[in-house]
């Protein structure tokens, strides 16, 4: 009996039982997710009154509180735009993966499954969770680019204090550590781990700054920093002043 | 409520319920693993509730996401450490065992060698279009279809007119 490789792959066909199977329980869970939606709606309903009267009445003293840092913010933004105007450099662009619930897990396809976010000035923003175990990405991804598209000849260097770079190639899985310096091309997705490999043992960071480095040839021409914080185990991402060098 | 329909549902799901088990049960080399991930693709598919244009583009989408999904679950620590119980010795013909242990063989060869034959040889597709499911050269698919067949160790003659 001669057998060929289509019957090797035809040996690992689902038999007629698996297949109804499979069908009733995906019914079976689209139904209850069906279900859940339905269920979920109505509690956000409520929830969406609840928050609407607790925002009215927090809006004001919200205003107040943070009448000082808008001012400053507003004068910071101002000097940037200034400092751009005069160098013709039109400042970064740094995105990543954010989330609303601090139990989400990065998946694999998370490119494809989620929106990358831009990250905001002075504005602490919620990651992922990310865990050694769990999480299908290596660490954190950052895309960083100039968002001055005719910034021609100029490269990106990508400093962090703790913790370390890597790069993922998800189609084969490789995943190759670069450590806490790095060049990047505009667009380029370095992901940071917070993972710590000492001598003697395994710890994670609780916090880093990741500095965004413009550089024309040597010369720097603009730099960026990127906070990254830990509280409760969720990691916060925040952009700080851009800073603008050259003249 | 969903968008897809049920009965447009099943048609989906009996147009793509093969491949989508054949590849799980390829990377992941057991039924129940298979059975979940099967699950999971065709959860996936209603929760994204994606029209396609053309079948070919149905089931480009079915592969990418099997292969994408499947991937993920061998990257987890606890996959990669745990022991399958499944693995019970069955009782043959010499026949029979000469298939088991090929079956074996092909189970075990490395992700890139097994999706690159199980596309070429199973889904009949031609070089370049597996290029392009999986974003590679044309000539290291070549390499991998060449490589694949030597570590298979396969002389069953019959099927191999190349379609480069």
């Amino acid at each position: 009996m001669k057998k060929n490789i289509n019957d090797l792959f035809d040996s690992l066909s689902p038999s007629e039982s698996q297949i109804d199977k499979m069908y009733r329980s995906i019914n079976q869970n689209r139904n209850t997710s069906s279900w859940h939606l339905s269920l979920k709606s109505y509690a956000l309903v409520g929830s969406i009154v609840m928050v609407i009267i607790i925002c009215t009445c927090s809006v004001v003293l919200y205003l107040n509180q943070n009448n000082k840092q808008d001012n400053y913010q507003e004068v910071s933004n101002t000097r940037n735009l200034a400092n751009s105007q005069e160098t013709g450099f039109g400042g970064f662009v740094v995105t990543t993966y954010l989330t609303k619930e601090s139990q989400e897990y990065l998946g694999g396809n998370y490119v494809e499954e989620s929106k990358g976010s831009r990250l905001a000035l002075k504005t602490r923003l919620l990651l992922p969770t990310y865990d050694l175990l769990s999480s299908m990405t290596p660490g954190y991804p950052f895309t960083f680019e100039l968002s001055d598209r005719d910034s021609n000849g100029i490269t990106l260097k990508i400093e962090v204090d703790n913790g370390q770079f890597l790069t993922w190639n998800s189609e084969s899985g490789k995943v190759s550590e670069i450590g806490t310096i790095a060049m990047s091309k505009t667009g380029e997705t370095l992901y940071w781990s917070p993972i710590i490999h000492d001598a003697k043992n395994t710890r994670t960071a609780s916090e880093a700054t990741i500095k965004v480095i413009a550089l024309d040839k040597d010369k720097i021409i603009a730099t960026q920093e990127i906070l990254i914080t830990e509280s409760d185990h969720r990691y916060y991402a925040e952009l700080g002043e851009l800073i603008i060098l050259a003249e | 409520m969903d968008q897809i329909a049920d009965d447009e549902f099943l048609d989906i799901y009996h147009r793509n319920i093969k491949r989508v088990y054949q590849i799980s049960m390829l990377y992941l080399k057991n039924i129940t693993d298979a059975e979940d991930s099967t699950q999971i693709v065709f959860l996936k598919y209603l929760k994204s509730k994606k029209t396609f244009n053309t079948l070919e583009h149905e089931e480009a989408w079915f592969i990418r996401v099997t292969m994408n999904h499947c991937k993920d679950v061998q990257r987890c620590w606890w996959k990669s450490h745990r022991v399958d119980i499944e693995k019970i010795p069955e009782v043959h013909t010499t026949e029979e065992n000469e298939f088991a242990l090929l079956k074996e063989e092909l189970l075990e060869l490395p992700n890139k060698y097994k999706e690159v034959l199980f596309l070429y040889y199973f889904e009949g597709f031609a070089v370049k279009e597996i290029s392009k499911h999986l974003k590679r050269n044309e000539s290291t698919i070549r390499t991998q279809l060449s490589k694949g067949r030597e570590l298979l160790k396969i002389n069953m003659g019959g099927y191999y007119e190349e379609k480069y």
